[in-house]
């Protein structure tokens, strides 16, 4: 295949992608309200195109089953027919087939799908001629596979004239079938009524938006980065010519990168708008009524942390509706009058963007998990009995404790929770929970609105340089020794009248084996060497409401660094997330700060995963 | 080589009794279908040697089907409509489009092989 063909080929898959979602969408609003006239004559534009594109192309098998489906809505369009939910689950069916063959040309796979298009053929015959099956009188030789437009409308009339000698119907309904097609052409909307035969009517504006392969931007992006570490290296090194000179270089290469990162950011609704369907699955497959509530569609988020959390959400929403959501006897029980809802929320926070997954069901109860975390042993039953129901709900987090008691064909995916967070920590985010019992759950996640950059506090432990992102520093502080105390295996200190946990990171980084870090005097370390040091420099860190203390050598500065995560088989690495390269040429470590926090508050947690 | 055979019937039941019978005479049963969409797929991919139709589907008709399989597939199965006693209708259209082959329920072992049996012989 040519260049060009192949650019063609992903310009038809990427609008017909959006076609397709767009027709999930219309879909399920026509299946709520089946005479919204509106939609139908939206999905019968969008099916013409599609239909004329798949056919320009010669992707046979979408422009048959998108032309079938342009015929049916046009005669929904001209109320010749009547919306029903089964025929609403044979349009479904039959744009799932789409999505398959469109999956199918990516990948090369063979999808069949000439048994639904028989099925659509046979609800449009049905429909003109609803009393009788009426067989055509054409024989073989006649009969060409059908590709031909001419020769099916042929087909279509002598089936017609057939019907004329059989049966006889009223004379104005036949007139209407006899020319479906052409009825159609002279009614369609202008800017849907393109190519098909095109060559006649030619438009020559251009469209102000180009479409380019996501893998094109994050080739510029890698470019960008890179020239961004070179200007940092290159001011470093060049001290002595004064900063001035580099002002210009400065302000370019910070622009250059902004834009960049600007021209990466997509709408959250290109994730939003997909879960219309997803949500009517589920919900079909439940039994339950729920609604799906759009808010904040217009924020803005880097492409690929979308698509990163993609999977985490759907298990979200997948799950609100098989969990969250009771079922109807239970609501009305509850005496909750309201429908069901499930409300994907997105709002802008500081330099992050938050994703609330809300359902308004039953609510986790705390008691539920503190039983079942003590009985899949994830922590001795004391422990879990002394945790707050605020802190039980997060073992929903744990590895192994979504292990399904309960598989359903929605939640038995093998997917747990703790896929969901790992996921969104994977790009730097977190995942809240806030549950109430009888009124609902919310998930809210905390992204980073781009992956590339993140504000960064640089510092230095036994002279090599490390980096913490920005979003787990509460506060750099100066400790005197004296206010640390040793307490059991570890040592505390009091930040802001609260204690907290405290801990060298030269003794951590010390260990050269695994075991090591499970020594009983680790902790104590350095504490027991530094006793001519007055004061210490530590960097309070908080993982969603837990602060834990640091202590480092000496701090540098905060800086917008460009992560990059470790190649195998560093990537297993404990404690690190990822490294950057500094100006000075250096490489520096980023830490994984939910890992270091998870190290020390549970540690027989780690234990047992150690043995 | 065994004949192959797939089975259209949107009853599990008579999916059953018919695979029984067949198989007792020595067919393979490639494949069942209980809907007109899954039939057509079927019958496609596998290209049985024998299909063995019902007419009243879910979906569509088995009339539909050998519409569809004779004109436009032109598939070189050999095809047995089953239908209901008193639907002679459905045996002449049946005709018309090309059938091979077709069996009034309620029938017995025998029928059915000896049906399959002649319309293979056909050839």
């Amino acid at each position: 295949m040519s260049d060009k063909d192949e650019q063609l080929r992903e310009l038809f898959l990427a609008e017909a992608s959006d076609q397709y979602d767009e027709l999930n969408t219309l879909i399920t609003r026509l299946e709520k309200n089946h005479k919204d006239r509106e939609v139908i004559e939206a999905i019968f534009r969008i099916t013409h195109t599609l239909k004329a594109n798949a056919a320009a192309m010669g992707f046979d098998a979408i422009g048959k089953l998108s032309h079938l489906l342009e015929d049916i809505f046009s005669v929904l369009k001209k109320e010749e027919m009547t919306m029903t939910s089964s025929l609403c689950d044979t349009l479904f069916k039959a744009i799932d087939k789409i999505g398959e063959l469109l999956e199918g040309i990516r990948t090369g796979q063979k999808v069949s799908y000439r048994g639904l298009q028989v099925r659509l053929k046979v609800i449009l015959e049905k429909n003109n001629n609803p009393h009788k099956f009426i067989p055509t009188t054409t024989t073989k030789e006649e009969t060409n596979v059908a590709s031909q437009k001419e020769e099916k409308d042929e087909k279509r009339k002598e089936e017609i004239t057939d019907v004329k000698q059989e049966e006889k119907p009223p004379k104005v309904e036949e007139k209407k079938i006899s020319s479906p097609s052409k009825e159609v052409k002279k009614e369609a909307h202008p800017t849907a009524s393109l190519p098909q035969d095109s060559g006649t009517n030619h438009n020559m504006a251009l469209s102000d938006r180009i479409q380019v392969p996501i893998d094109k931007l994050d080739v510029l992006m890698n470019l960008v980065s890179e020239l961004a570490i070179e200007k940092d290296r290159i001011i470093t090194n060049s001290n002595r010519l004064g900063r001035n000179e580099f002002t210009r270089l400065y302000r370019i290469t910070s622009d250059l990168q902004y834009s960049v990162m600007g021209v990466r950011l997509v709408q959250i609704d290109v994730l939003f708008h997909k879960f219309h369907r997803i949500v009517r699955d589920v919900a079909a497959l439940e039994h339950k009524e729920v609604e799906l509530v759009l808010e904040g569609t217009d924020i803005e988020i880097d492409r690929n942390v979308l698509q990163t959390i993609s999977d985490s959400m759907i298990h979200l929403v997948r799950n609100a509706v098989s969990h969250g959501i009771e079922d109807e006897v239970d609501r009305q029980k509850s005496g909750k009058q309201e429908t069901a809802r499930i409300t994907l929320r997105a709002r802008n926070e500081k330099e992050y963007v938050a994703i609330d997954v809300e359902d308004n069901g039953k609510g986790i109860n705390p008691e539920v998990i503190r039983r079942k975390a003590i009985e899949k042993q994830l922590d001795p039953p004391e422990y879990v009995g002394m945790l707050s129901d605020k802190d039980v709900i997060k073992y929903i987090f744990e590895p192994g404790f979504s292990s399904a008691d309960k598989v359903t064909a929605v939640s038995g995916r093998g997917v747990g929770m703790d896929v969901v967070k790992k996921g969104v920590e994977s790009i730097g985010g977190k995942v809240f929970i806030h549950s109430e019992l009888g009124k609902g759950t919310k998930f809210t996640l905390l992204l980073p609105s781009s992956m590339a950059v993140k504000n960064a506090l640089l510092f230095i432990v036994n002279d090599a340089e490390f980096a913490i992102p920005l979003s787990y520093t509460e506060a750099v502080t100066s400790v005197e020794r004296k206010q640390i105390y040793k307490v059991a295996n570890g040592l505390m200190t009091l930040y802001q009248d609260r204690t907290i946990p405290v801990i060298f990171l030269d003794d951590l980084f010390s260990c050269e084996k695994k075991e090591q870090l499970y020594h009983k005097k680790l902790m104590h370390q350095s504490f027991d060497q530094s006793t001519e040091v007055i004061s210490l420099n530590v960097i309070v860190v908080a993982v969603e409401d837990t602060f834990v203390g640091l202590v480092v050598d000496k701090l540098l500065q905060q800086k917008e660094i460009i992560e990059k995560p470790l190649s195998k088989p560093l990537d297993t690495v404990p404690f690190v997330s990822g490294a950057t390269i500094l100006g000075s040429g250096n490489v520096c470590l980023v830490l994984d700060i939910p890992d270091i926090t998870d190290f020390l508050l549970k540690p027989k947690l780690k234990m047992t995963a150690v043995v | 080589m065994s004949k192959r055979v797939l089975i259209v019937d949107d009853s599990a039941v008579m999916r059953m009794t018919i695979k029984n019978y067949l198989e007792n005479a020595g067919y393979e049963i490639v494949g069942q279908a209980s809907n007109g969409e899954q039939a057509i797929d079927l019958a496609l991919e596998l290209e049985p040697d024998v299909i063995t139709l019902d007419n009243i589907l879910p979906d569509m008709l088995g009339l539909d089907i050998l519409k569809f399989l004779r004109q436009e597939e032109e598939i070189s199965s050999k095809i047995v409509m089953v239908s209901a006693v008193g639907q002679e209708a459905v045996i002449k259209q049946g005709k018309e489009l090309g059938v091979d082959g077709y069996l009034v329920k309620p029938f017995n072992e025998k029928d059915i092989q000896d049906i399959v049996g002649a319309i293979l012989k056909q050839n």
